[in-house]
């Protein structure tokens, strides 16, 4: 059953913020992994973002000053964690962005199917139609690890990339087969891993994961802002 | 599904020894004393600041970046205000105009080649900071500096150390180094795998939070090519953000 957070449309439950790579989709773009996730599955590379619980509540006016800050940005990313699951604060977000910046692209990763999606917006009222009608290119069903074929902007081959709007249909990117690429964003102890990443970068980096708590050397920034 | 963060294993031995390290240079020896020697008043260039007048040698900006470096021109116009033969002629013609005139007495003197290195961290620290010229020969600061370097940033450069060797595991291989900027305040460390042509970038703050690098607007350049995976005006000698260098590391086993 597809549920909604209890946060009101004007905020998001953040998992982590990065204002600028070229790992998800055409161009330098910003992205969004909001927190909470009901699949669970196996292999997830972010299980520590399923959790249903508030992470990080920012205003979605914060959110969008942030995203617009960078002028090179030419589009945005919703990952997760479970973007539906916020999806009328989302389609806020996006709404706030493109009144500046109208040709702003949006790619939405979701567990669901979109024919899920599209019976459950016609019910309304979880503001998954109004970001559906925001989004350029979905990128639809669970991660199966066992069909990572180690290309492209989806984590496995049973995920459908659909191009909803014209403008994803100009997109000259390659977004079933492309190379994949990581950035690895360094902090103090810690890092902060943007893409799909190619196979067998993950397991190295876990070699390197901490089993204790994590070093934190700048507590007034908090540490998922990157 | 598209990303992760994670904390990695420096263990908290390192880190405290790390915080306790003298870091008013960025240099330190293996008890972690600060054998660097000072700069004095008289030798170089003055920088006003709030905290008081702080002197650089130009010159050692010139070894730090390489007078190949097209951003050297804007950097040396930013510090030296009033003199435009520095910006008008090459990078490199300007900084030895630049030494002939404001420390001409240093050159090729021993204390000179004992004390560059640090006076170009120092120079460098400075850049960060943002440097606003008011007249020839001398420059000023934006808002206060302090000179002491982030124990942060030396955890960070074990951090992406790690991580480098990690990843060169899974069969990447060093590719290049870019900068985001001519102060060369965020590096991007980029690793190829042939196997895939897949890519991953290690990218490297020296400010206090990546967050805050990040911000101004990153331009991630294009790769360059692989035979020049040693870009022009890197030297590996000087360079604080080649974490290959960095062999000092200590990885705890997790």
């Amino acid at each position: 059953m597809l549920r909604n957070f209890s946060n009101p449309s004007n905020t998001i439950n953040l998992a982590a913020f990065c204002p600028q790579t070229r790992t998800h989709g055409p161009g330098l773009r910003a992205v969004v992994w909001v927190q909470g996730c009901p699949f669970h599955c196996p292999g997830c590379i972010a299980p520590e973002w399923q959790m249903r619980t508030v992470h990080q509540m920012v205003q979605v006016d914060d959110l969008a000053r942030r995203i617009l800050s960078q002028p090179d940005n030419a589009g945005l990313t919703f990952s997760g964690g479970e973007p539906m699951l916020q999806a009328a604060a989302l389609a806020n977000l996006v709404e706030k962005v493109r009144r500046h910046r109208p040709s702003f692209n949006v790619i939405c990763f979701t567990g669901y199917q979109l024919k899920e999606l599209l019976s459950r917006a016609a019910l309304g009222g979880t503001g998954i139609e109004r970001l559906l009608g925001q989004v350029d290119v979905l990128i639809d069903g669970p991660y199966i690890d066992a069909q990572n074929n180690g290309r492209g902007l989806r984590g496995s081959t049973n995920q459908v990339v659909h191009r909803l709007t014209r403008r994803a249909w100009a997109m000259d990117f390659d977004f079933e087969n492309c190379p994949r690429q990581v950035e690895i964003l360094v902090g103090s102890g810690q890092y902060l891993a943007a893409g799909i990443p190619p196979a067998g970068v993950l397991n190295a980096l876990e070699s390197l994961s901490c089993k204790t708590p994590p070093i934190v050397t700048n507590k007034n920034r908090g540490t998922h802002e990157w | 599904m598209s990303g992760r963060n994670r904390p990695i294993a420096i263990s908290a031995e390192e880190y405290r020894r790390l915080q306790e390290l003298d870091m008013s240079t960025g240099l330190g020896d293996e008890q972690g004393k600060n054998t660097a020697p000072q700069p004095q008043p008289d030798q170089g260039l003055k920088i006003e600041t709030t905290a008081g007048a702080v002197y650089v040698d130009i010159n050692l900006l010139y070894d730090l970046l390489g007078d190949e470096n097209p951003g050297n021109g804007r950097l040396l116009t930013a510090l030296v205000h009033g003199a435009p033969n520095f910006a008008a002629r090459s990078a490199a013609g300007g900084f030895r105009r630049a030494v002939a005139m404001l420390c001409p007495q240093l050159i090729g003197t021993a204390q000179y080649q004992n004390q560059r290195r640090e006076y170009a961290r120092q120079l460098l620290a400075a850049m960060q900071a943002g440097i606003q010229p008011v007249k020839q020969g001398q420059a000023v600061l934006a808002q206060p500096v302090n000179y002491r370097f982030d124990p942060a940033v030396r955890i960070r450069m074990r951090t992406a150390a790690a991580l480098q060797k990690a990843v060169e595991q899974a069969g990447y291989q060093y590719f290049g180094i870019d900068y985001t900027d001519p102060a060369r305040t965020t590096a991007l460390v980029r690793l190829v795998r042939p196997s895939d042509n897949s890519r991953v970038t290690l990218v490297i703050s020296q400010n206090s939070t990546l967050f805050d690098a990040v911000q101004p607007g990153i331009e991630l350049s294009q790769p360059s090519p692989l035979q020049d995976s040693c870009p022009r005006g890197f030297k590996p000698d000087n360079a604080a953000l080649h974490v290959r260098q960095q062999a000092d590391f200590e990885i705890q086993e997790s």
